[in-house]
C-alpha cells in the first residue's frame, strides 16, 4: 500500500474504496463520525448525503458564493431539512475553516470517521481539502472517505467560445517556482470543447499525455473522444492513457507513476485536470505527494462557464485517506481489513516512507485488489 | 514523451526546444543580422510566431554551435557577446501572479510582493548567466567552438568562490552548474515564502519578519556585474559584454521590469539587453524601464511573402523542394488569358455568369461599360485596368456563389472551398511570411500529395489549406487571456464586455464577407480596418491575444495617418470569402457595432439543462 505524505512521525496513506451503486450503499457500514458536502446547484450535490441515508451529527454543507440559480436554493433548503448545517466559509476561507473543522472533530474524537463529497465542490476548494489533509498535525488520527459521484451522462454541449483563464489550482498546488525548460502535461479531458487544446496552447506546453475518462456510460468515452480529436487525431497524437471514473485508485497509482518517471526524467509535471472531478481529485493528491514539484493547473471559462444542472449516474466511488501518527494502529478493528495490494504508488521523493501498513483501518469501502482490471465499470 | 507535434502553433514553438534544435533549420532574417551585429539595447517586437524566440535563442553560443549552415561563419565572426537567455513565459507568470493574489491591500503587502517579484526575477537571471559561463568553458569544448574558453578547474573554483557572495551562495560552491542549481533552489524557495506570506492571517509583524529574509536581499545588478568582471578577467577578456536575452518581457511581473529599468540606469558597457515582446501589450511593459529609447525591431509580415528571401528559403527547406512553383500549381484568382475579354474568353463568360444572377454586379457593369461590348471597354487602357482589378473580386463572387447553390438551400459549409487560393503565390500570401504558418502550410501540403508524385493538385492544396485555417480557427473559440500581472488583478476597462477573441475576428470576418459580396460591387472593397477605438482595455487585449495568435495583422500607421491599420490574416480568406488583398480600410467601431460583440450567445445541446446565470464549476 502506499503514502500519501508519509514521515517517521506519521503515515498517510490512500486506500482504494469500492465503488457502489447509491441505492445499494449500507447506511449501517457506512456510518461516519462527520460529513462534508457542498451547497451546489446541480441536483447531484445531494446524492451521496442522501444515499448515505443517516446523517451523521457532525455534517455541514458548504455554500458557494456565486451561481445560485433556483436549484441551488433548493439544494439549500434540502440540507437544511435534513439537519445538515450550512457554512459560507467559501473561496479562500474555506482552506483555514476546514483545517479548523477537521481538527476540531480529531480532537473530540480521535480516529473519527469523516466523509467528504467532492462531486459538486470546484476545483480550488478540492485542492484545499488535499491541502488541509496533507499539512495537519503529525498527532491528528482520522480517516477520511473522499466520495464522487459520477454525473449522468448527458451529450456535450457547444460552449459559445470564450476566454479561458489558466492559473494553478492553488498556491500549494502550484508547482516549484522556476526556470521551466520542459514542462510536461498530464491532461484529464474531459467533452468540453477546445478546452484541453486551449489550455496546452495557453501555457505552451508541447508534450502531452492524455487521460481519457471511461464512465458508467459507454457514450461519455466516446463523446470525449469526437471532442478531443483534434487533440488526439491526425498530426497532434498525443499518447493517451484510459482510467475508470469508477476506479479513482487506479487512477492515482497510474498518474503517480507517471509523474515520478518524469521528475527522474527531469521533465517538469504540470497537470490539468479537465473533465471528471474525479481526476481533479487524484491528480492533487498525487501532485501532494510530490509536492512541491507538481503543479496542478485549473482552465475555466468562469463566469461564461455553462452551469450544467447535472444528475447523478447512481454511483458513488472514492478514495480512503488515512492520517495517524507512524506504528500507531488506528484502532482494534483495524486488523479487520486486509491492507490493498495494487501496484505501490511511488514514495515520495523528498521525504522518507513510514513502513507499509500491516494493518490499516477497517472500512467498509476498502477491497483487496488484485489488480486494475478484476472490476470493469458497468455499462448501462 | 512524444516529439512537438501539436499543431501551426506550438508546434513550431522555439520556446521549449533547445538552442539545438531551434539551430536545426534555422533560416536567417534579415532582422537577426540586426541584432548579430550590436551590443547596444534592442527591442524585439512582434506577434507570436513571427519568430522573436527563434531570433534571440539563435544568439546563444549552443545555437551557433549546432548551426551547421553557411550563414553560422559570419554568425561566428560578428556576434561580438556573450548571450543569457532568460525565458518568462506564461506558466511562469502564472505560477507566480497565483502566489502574489494574495499580497494586495496595504503597502507592506505590495512592498513584499514587488520584492519577491526583483528577487525572482533575479534568481532566474543568474541562473542563465551561470548556465551560460558553464557552456563556455565545458570540458568537452574546444576553440573551434564558439565563444568557448580554456578555464582551469581550480581557477574556475576560484571564481565561483568569488561571487558566491553576491549571489548569496554557499562559500562552497564549486562549479558553474552548482551556482545554476543553486540560484533554482533559491527561486524554489522564493516561491514556498512567498506561499507563506500570501497565506491567510499573516501578521504585520509576521510578514516584516519574511522582508527581511535573505533570500529577498539578492542585488541583481551588483550580483551579474561582479560575476562578468570576475569571469572577464579569469578568461582575459576583460570588457567583452553579456548580453541579457529576455524573451517574452510582458510576462515578468511590473516590479521586474522596473528592476530592469534601475539596473540599466547603473549602466555597465559590459552588460546590455536584447529583449522581446508581443505588440500592443499596452504601455505596462515600459513602465519604470527605459525601454522607450531603445532601438526597436519591428518584426512584421512582409509585405509581399512571395519576394521575401526568408519565406522562400523557409518554404524550399520545408517542403523540401528547390521548385515549389513546380510543385504548388495553380492559378488561384488568375486564369489563361487573363487579359482577354473577347466573347468567347474566360473573363467575359465569367462576367456574363456573374451578372446573370447579382444585381450589385449587374450595375457595376452597366455603369463601366456604358452601353459598349465588353471587348470594346477593354480597348480603353484605363476601362481594361479597372476590369482587371475587378476580375478577382468577380470570380471570388462567382465562385461561393457556385457552392452556395450547390448547398441546395441549406448554408454553405464553411469547409467547402473553391481552389481560388491555391497556387505558390496565393500560398505564400497566405502564410504572412510567419514560420508557423509556413510550417503547418507545408506540413499540411506534403500530407496531401500523393506518394511519389511530384505535384500537389489545386484541390488538394484547397484541402490543406483548408484543413490548417480550420484548425486555428477552431482554436479561437476558447483563447488564454489573463488580465492580471505580478499579482495585480486588472479589471480593464471596456464597452465590449462580451468581446473574446472569436467574436472579434468573427464579427470583422462577416462584415468584410458582406461587403465583399452583399454590397455594391465595386473593386476596391475593404479589407482592412483603422485602429479608431482607443482607451478600450479589453478591446486592446482581445485585439493583442488576436495578433498574438498571427489572426489579426496590425500595419504601423503611416506618418500622416492618425490610426494605425489592422487587418486578418490571409489565412482567413476562405473562411471569410475574401480576396487575398489588403483592400481600403473601415472603421473599427463601425464595424464593432455588431451586437455579436455586446451580447454572448449561449446555447446547450437538447440533451442537457443549463442554468441562465453566470457559474463557476471548474
Amino acid at each position: 500500500m502506499s503514502a500519501l505524505v508519509s514521515d517517521r512521525q506519521r503515515r498517510v496513506s490512500i486506500f482504494p474504496w469500492k465503488a457502489q451503486r447509491l441505492s445499494e450503499l449500507d447506511g449501517e457500514a457506512h456510518s461516519y463520525d462527520a460529513l462534508l458536502a457542498s451547497v451546489g446547484y446541480e441536483p447531484r450535490c445531494r446524492a451521496i448525503t442522501k444515499g448515505l441515508g443517516t446523517v451523521p451529527t457532525e455534517a455541514v454543507a458548504v455554500e458557494f458564493e456565486h451561481t445560485r440559480p433556483s436549484s441551488y436554493d433548493e439544494s439549500l433548503q434540502w440540507f437544511a431539512d435534513q439537519g445538515v448545517r450550512t457554512s459560507r466559509e467559501w473561496a479562500e476561507l474555506f482552506l483555514p475553516w476546514f483545517r479548523g473543522w477537521l481538527l476540531k472533530i480529531a480532537a473530540s474524537q480521535p480516529g473519527a470517521r469523516i466523509a467528504v463529497d467532492i462531486s459538486s465542490m470546484n476545483r480550488p476548494r478540492i485542492a484545499a481539502v488535499v491541502q488541509a489533509l496533507a499539512e495537519l498535525p503529525m498527532d491528528v488520527r482520522i480517516s477520511v472517505d473522499l466520495l464522487y459521484a459520477p454525473s449522468r451522462f448527458s451529450p456535450p454541449h457547444e460552449h459559445p467560445d470564450g476566454v479561458l483563464t489558466l492559473r494553478p489550482v492553488s498556491s500549494y498546488l502550484g508547482g516549484q517556482l522556476g526556470t521551466q525548460t520542459s514542462p510536461v502535461a498530464l491532461i484529464g479531458l474531459g467533452y468540453e470543447p477546445h478546452k484541453a487544446n486551449a489550455a496546452l496552447e495557453g501555457l505552451e506546453i508541447r508534450s502531452a499525455l492524455a487521460y481519457v475518462p471511461v464512465g458508467p456510460h459507454r457514450d461519455f468515452r466516446d463523446a470525449v473522444l469526437k471532442t478531443n480529436r483534434g487533440l488526439l487525431g491526425g498530426p497532434e497524437q498525443h499518447p493517451t492513457v484510459n482510467y475508470e471514473v469508477l476506479d479513482p485508485f487506479d487512477c492515482i497509482a497510474r498518474l503517480d507513476g507517471r509523474v515520478h518517471a518524469l521528475l527522474g526524467n527531469g521533465d517538469v509535471p504540470a497537470i490539468i485536470p479537465l473533465g471528471p472531478k474525479i481526476f481533479a481529485l487524484c491528480a492533487c493528491l498525487v501532485a501532494a505527494i510530490h509536492h512541491p514539484r507538481v503543479s496542478v493547473w485549473r482552465a475555466s471559462f468562469d463566469k461564461e462557464e455553462l452551469p450544467i444542472k447535472r444528475l447523478d449516474e447512481g454511483w458513488v466511488c472514492g478514495v480512503t485517506v488515512t492520517l495517524a501518527p507512524a506504528f500507531a494502529p488506528m484502532d482494534d478493528s483495524e486488523s479487520q481489513a486486509a491492507p490493498a495490494s495494487v501496484p505501490a504508488v511511488s514514495e515520495p521523493a523528498t521525504r522518507s516512507l513510514a513502513p507499509t501498513h500491516d494493518k490499516p483501518p477497517a472500512r467498509p469501502g476498502a477491497v483487496r485488489r488484485r489488480g486494475a482490471a478484476h472490476r470493469r465499470a458497468p455499462d448501462h | 514523451m512524444n516529439d512537438p507535434n501539436d499543431g501551426p502553433y506550438s508546434r513550431y514553438n522555439a520556446r521549449r526546444s533547445t538552442p539545438a534544435q531551434v539551430a536545426r533549420d534555422f533560416v536567417p532574417p534579415d532582422h537577426y543580422w540586426e541584432l548579430r551585429e550590436t551590443v547596444q539595447p534592442q527591442l524585439v517586437i512582434g506577434p507570436r510566431g513571427i519568430g522573436k524566440t527563434t531570433l534571440l535563442k539563435m544568439l546563444l553560443p549552443e545555437a551557433i554551435d549546432a548551426w551547421d549552415k553557411r550563414e553560422a561563419a559570419d554568425a561566428r565572426r560578428q556576434i561580438a557577446y556573450t548571450g543569457v537567455f532568460v525565458a518568462a513565459d506564461k506558466m511562469w507568470a502564472g505560477q507566480f501572479d497565483q502566489l502574489a493574489e494574495p499580497l494586495h491591500g496595504d503597502s507592506l503587502r505590495i512592498d513584499a510582493r514587488d520584492a519577491f517579484a526583483r528577487a525572482a526575477f533575479a534568481y532566474m537571471a543568474l541562473a542563465a548567466f551561470a548556465d551560460a559561463a558553464a557552456y563556455r568553458c565545458r570540458p568537452d569544448g574546444d576553440e573551434r567552438q564558439f565563444r568557448w574558453v580554456n578555464l582551469e578547474v581550480a581557477e574556475s573554483e576560484r571564481l565561483v568562490g568569488a561571487v558566491a557572495p553576491a549571489w548569496l551562495a554557499h562559500p562552497a560552491t564549486a562549479t558553474f552548474r552548482d551556482l545554476a542549481e543553486q540560484m533554482q533552489s533559491k527561486l524554489a524557495a522564493l516561491g514556498e515564502l512567498m506561499e507563506e506570506a500570501g497565506s491567510p492571517g499573516m501578521r504585520t509583524q509576521q510578514m516584516r519578519k519574511i522582508l527581511r529574509e535573505r533570500v529577498l536581499r539578492i542585488k541583481f545588478f551588483t550580483a551579474a556585474v561582479r560575476f562578468i568582471d570576475a569571469f572577464n578577467r579569469a578568461v582575459g577578456q576583460q570588457e567583452a559584454p553579456w548580453v541579457l536575452l529576455i524573451d517574452e518581457f510582458e510576462f515578468l511581473p511590473p516590479a521586474a521590469r522596473g528592476l530592469l529599468g534601475e539596473s540599466f540606469q547603473g549602466h555597465d558597457p559590459r552588460l546590455s539587453y536584447k529583449i522581446s515582446l508581443a505588440p500592443y501589450t499596452g504601455t505596462a511593459p515600459f513602465k519604470g524601464t527605459p525601454l522607450d529609447d531603445w532601438e526597436k525591431i519591428e518584426l512584421s509580415p512582409p509585405q509581399n511573402p512571395s519576394e521575401d528571401p526568408f519565406t522562400v528559403k523557409l518554404f524550399e527547406d520545408q517542403l523540401s523542394s528547390s521548385r515549389p512553383d513546380k510543385m504548388l500549381k495553380g492559378k488561384g484568382f488568375d486564369r489563361e488569358g487573363k487579359d482577354s475579354y473577347g466573347p468567347t474568353s474566360r473573363n467575359a463568360q465569367d462576367i456574363g455568369k456573374l451578372a446573370a444572377f447579382d444585381p450589385n454586379f449587374r450595375r457595376w457593369l452597366e455603369r463601366v461599360l456604358g452601353g459598349s461590348t465588353l471587348a470594346e471597354t477593354a480597348k480603353n487602357p484605363k476601362r481594361r485596368k479597372e476590369l482587371s482589378k475587378a476580375m478577382p473580386l468577380v470570380r471570388l463572387r462567382l465562385e461561393y456563389q457556385k457552392l452556395r447553390a450547390g448547398a441546395q438551400g441549406t448554408r454553405r459549409s464553411r469547409h467547402a472551398v473553391p481552389v481560388l487560393y491555391t497556387g505558390l503565390r496565393n500560398i505564400y500570401a497566405m502564410s504572412e511570411g510567419n514560420p508557423r504558418w509556413i510550417k503547418a502550410l507545408s506540413h499540411a501540403l506534403l500530407e496531401e500529395r500523393p506518394r511519389d508524385a511530384r505535384t500537389i493538385s489545386p484541390a488538394a492544396q484547397t484541402r490543406a489549406i483548408t484543413e490548417v485555417a480550420f484548425k486555428v480557427y477552431e482554436k479561437l473559440k476558447a483563447v488564454n487571456i489573463d488580465t492580471s500581472s505580478g499579482g495585480e488583478v486588472v479589471s480593464p476597462y471596456t464597452e465590449y464586455p462580451d468581446l473574446t477573441p472569436k467574436r472579434l475576428l468573427d464579427t470583422l470576418g462577416d462584415y468584410l464577407k458582406v461587403q465583399t459580396h452583399d454590397r455594391a460591387f465595386s473593386p476596391d472593397v475593404p479589407g482592412a480596418f483603422e485602429k479608431d477605438v482607443r482607451d478600450d482595455e479589453w478591446l486592446e487585449e482581445v485585439l493583442n491575444s488576436l495578433v498574438f495568435l498571427g489572426a489579426i495583422v496590425v500595419e504601423k500607421r503611416g506618418r500622416h495617418a492618425e490610426h494605425d491599420t489592422i487587418r486578418l490574416a490571409r489565412m482567413w480568406a476562405p473562411i471569410f470569402e475574401l480576396l487575398l488583398r489588403r483592400g481600403q480600410p473601415r472603421s473599427l467601431k463601425s464595424a464593432l457595432r455588431h451586437p455579436r460583440v455586446r451580447s454572448p450567445v449561449k446555447r446547450s445541446s437538447p440533451g442537457q439543462e443549463t442554468l441562465d446565470v453566470g457559474g463557476d464549476n471548474a
